[in-house]
């Protein structure tokens, strides 16, 4: 169809319609009103423009068979009868990671506490580096710094008994580096809002213990640890590291020791996760 | 003396002409000083005083054709002004016959606006119709191609519609809209290759954006579609498998997901897709194709016991809302209780996306309410006419005095007649979706008794192999399969299903079955 030549003077045969009109299927809608308003005021021009606005479309339904009112008016689906299927049991949900740790490196640091301890309060900070190579599987290495006092009990023994404790050593230091082993997986619901994934740990390393005194120790440690996952990149950890060494007291005796470690941390994965 | 009788007043008319003439000249035409008079207060910004005085001249019979047609024009630029849109498309449409060229240019730009505001074309399409394709500018032109390609494919003329949208490409190569009509219109044609190369182009416009995007999913839906069209089921999958779980056409790409996974017979695939749509997240949707489907596919691998109990949900969910949809068809001409049904839907819809509770009590089942609501041609009535209504209680705040009142009635008169036959014309609407949708139901009724025919057909072969099986002394096969090893990569969770439901879990279901056919 071609467009109107261009010096037409005539507005009447608009391009909109088509001359031959065995070009064209009815259309499905009523054509809009072309006729032009007469300028006969408001009622008569305002009746006009209803024309143009009023379109209807009209949709004929092939007749149905009568039906009876429902018993109850359905307003939203139930699918609980499919729960019975058989279906259900090979269902599953297989989902990427929520946070990623393959090759991702974790910085966390946070409190650490000695609660083994019976002498002395024995606390401070820990920082952490590790490094993931699959979920599964990551090491890291870590730096625990202490400081001590004396607990009631060595108070007791020394101002009211008389007797001062001098080859007890509490710990200053702690570093080392762990294997990492997740071996379970899970998520909780939070204040049923929202979803925590978590993951338990295990931990397996050596390490050097320093005293107070200044004398070190080569140390083998075993933990148990749960990582929640804030986000993709954020984490809180809760460890319990049980580490075994020698050490040496004030009088140069050297016994085999053990501490318990309770680490709380937060963390940080880099870089950000690759997939969404 | 007689003779000097008619001479004496003969010569006085005779004088008098040219100094009735030099009057004239001096104090010029006072009713086109009136409009300029107007046209000054409009240039100043005090539109409402504006307006008031075109309105008084525009439809005063006293003045001139021309001076009238002027007058309106500017009463609807200022009503504009005033953010009356729809009262200001009133006086613009009946002044658009006699405009000059620049005026036609203003008054589309305008109702551009208008329609852009109102989410309501009508006028616009009436406007490009009067409008000569020559006296356009480069942005008319490119509506007009639109329009006129839209209008051809509703009326059927596909070569034609195509024609103009190319048009419309060749000047405008990256416009969205006139790409994803021709795309369309070439799906009609039966022209995939063509319709594949044109939603391909509009993809890659929006490639790079963020897959969360609108545009990018739109985009990655039409191709998908237009693969699924030329059949070639395994790209049409890729691309559905791009809209994410956050994109707002997520739920309707898992059903359509599923068909390719169908077409393309992977049938585990293809429940899984379908088991996100089976969860309690999306149970106020109206969907009973996606039963059908499910049902169909479980026939397909024999698990007759399963598809029967789809058939079962079926009847549950979707035989009462028939009976429902049934009853509200013997319903004519009552406008206001279908805009009330509506507006209740609205306001539960609102309390279920704050609160995640449903407080519906209708005579509409909610979820095919909910369908109308999100149908594009009842969303904008439902914006239109929200917004006229807005419209009339500003006019009703504004203008005082006499001029005012004129005006303001005047004003009222069209938004009160606006109102109600945009609310027969909702109510129209909505009935005419509701019948579409008991048509499209009833059509799923039967189906879903052919396969519930076909589903007892086959428990029948069944049930007559393990007969002739034991009759043999042949042991039967046991379908359960527990403790098949799978293995489950690097980055990815399993999860088995017990029966609740996680809200993370979404699109990540995966159906572990067998085919339970048995080979003949």
């Amino acid at each position: 169809m071609a467009a109107p030549p261009a010096n037409s003077t005539s507005v009447e045969a608009s391009p909109m319609e088509v001359t031959d009109p065995s070009q064209i299927e009815a259309p499905t809608e009523e054509p809009v009103v072309n006729a032009e308003p007469k300028d006969e005021g408001e009622e008569t021009e305002i009746d006009f423009v209803e024309k143009v606005i009023d379109k209807q479309l009209v949709f004929e339904a092939p007749p149905l068979k009568p039906l009876p009112p429902p018993k109850k008016i359905v307003q939203k689906a139930d699918f609980s009868l499919l729960e019975k299927s058989q279906t259900y049991s090979d269902l599953s949900s297989i989902q990427k990671t929520y946070m990623p740790k393959s090759k991702r490196l974790l910085l966390s640091g946070g409190y650490s506490n000695i609660p083994s301890d019976v002498f002395f309060r024995t606390q401070g900070y820990n920082v952490k580096a590790s490094f993931h190579l699959t979920e599964s599987w990551g090491f890291e290495v870590f730096h625990h710094g202490f400081s001590s006092s004396d607990r009631d009990e060595i108070d007791d023994i020394d101002y009211i008994q008389g007797e001062r404790i001098k080859n007890l050593v509490p710990l200053s230091s702690f570093n080392g580096a762990n294997l990492y082993f997740n071996t379970i997986y899970g998520k909780l619901s939070f204040n049923n809002s929202s979803i925590v994934p978590f993951e338990i740990y295990q931990l397996f390393g050596i390490g050097q213990a320093t005293t107070i005194n200044k004398t070190s120790a080569a140390s083998m440690q075993v933990g148990i640890g749960n990582l929640f996952s804030l986000s993709r990149s954020n984490v809180f950890r809760v460890e319990l590291v049980w580490a075994l060494y020698t050490i040496e007291d004030l009088f140069g005796k050297k016994e085999l020791t053990n501490s318990f470690f309770l680490n709380l941390n937060l963390g940080r994965f880099f870089p950000k996760p690759e997939y969404r | 003396m007689k003779k000097q009788n008619w001479l004496l007043p003969f010569l006085f008319c005779l004088m008098a002409i040219p100094s009735l003439a030099f009057a004239k000249k001096v104090k010029g035409d006072p009713f086109k000083r009136e409009l300029d008079r107007a046209i000054a207060t409009y240039k100043k910004g005090q539109f409402q005083v504006a307006a008031q005085e075109f309105h008084r001249i525009g439809y005063s019979k006293k003045h001139k054709k021309e001076l009238r047609k002027t007058a309106k024009l500017y009463l609807g630029l200022s009503l504009l002004r005033l953010k009356l849109y729809q009262t200001s498309s009133f006086p613009l449409i009946t002044s658009i016959k006699e405009a000059t060229k620049k005026e036609q240019q203003v008054i589309l730009k305008n109702l551009m606006l208008i329609s852009d505001h109102l989410h309501d074309t009508t006028l616009l399409d009436y406007a490009l119709n009067r409008i000569k394709l020559d006296d356009l500018t480069e942005v008319g032109r490119e509506l007009y191609w639109l329009r006129l390609g839209q209008s051809l494919m509703r009326a059927g003329s596909y070569d034609l519609a195509a024609e103009n949208l190319k048009k419309l490409l060749t000047y405008q190569p990256q416009h969205q809209e006139g790409l994803y009509t021709l795309g369309l219109v070439h799906l009609k044609q039966n022209k995939m290759p063509e319709a594949i190369e044109v939603y391909e182009r509009l993809f890659e416009q929006h490639k790079k954006k963020r897959p969360s995007h609108f545009d990018r999913g739109f985009a990655a839906m039409s191709l998908a579609r237009a693969h699924y069209q030329a059949k070639n089921f395994a790209f049409a999958a890729d691309f559905f498998e791009e809209i994410p779980k956050d994109h707002a056409l997520y739920r309707q790409s898992l059903k359509d997901l599923s068909w390719s996974y169908f077409r393309d017979e992977k049938f585990r695939s293809a429940l899984s897709a379908l088991q996100t749509l089976h969860t309690p997240f999306y149970n106020q949707f109206y969907d009973p194709e996606s039963l059908v489907l499910r049902g169909i596919i479980l026939h397909f691998v024999c698990q007759n016991e399963d598809a029967g109990k789809v058939i079962q949900n079926f009847q549950r969910n979707y035989g009462p809302t028939l009976a429902s949809l049934y009853q509200l068809s013997l319903r004519t001409e009552q406008t206001d209780f279908f805009l009330d049904e509506l507006k209740k839907a609205q306001v539960s819809l609102n309390g279920l996306q704050n609160s995640g509770e449903l407080k519906y009590k209708g005579q509409i089942p909610f979820f095919v309410l909910r369908d109308a609501l999100e149908s594009s041609r009842i969303k904008s009535q439902l914006v239109y006419l929200n917004r006229i209504e807005e419209e009339l209680s500003l006019v009703e705040r504004g203008f005082s005095g006499k001029k005012g009142q004129n005006l303001k009635t005047y004003l009222r008169k069209i938004l009160k007649n606006r109102i109600k036959n945009a609310r027969v014309n909702l109510s129209k609407n909505l009935t005419q979706f509701l019948l579409v949708k008991q048509n499209e139901l009833a059509q799923f009724s039967a189906d879903i008794e052919v396969l519930e025919y076909e589903i007892l057909a086959g428990k029948k072969e069944k049930a007559k192999r393990d007969y002739q099986k034991k009759y043999r002394g042949e042991l039967l096969n046991e379908q359960s399969e527990k403790g098949r090893d799978f293995y489950i990569s690097n980055g990815y969770r399993f999860w088995p299903f017990e029966g609740e439901y996680w809200r993370d879990e979404l699109g990540t279901y995966q159906y572990l079955g067998v085919n339970a056919c048995e080979s003949k």
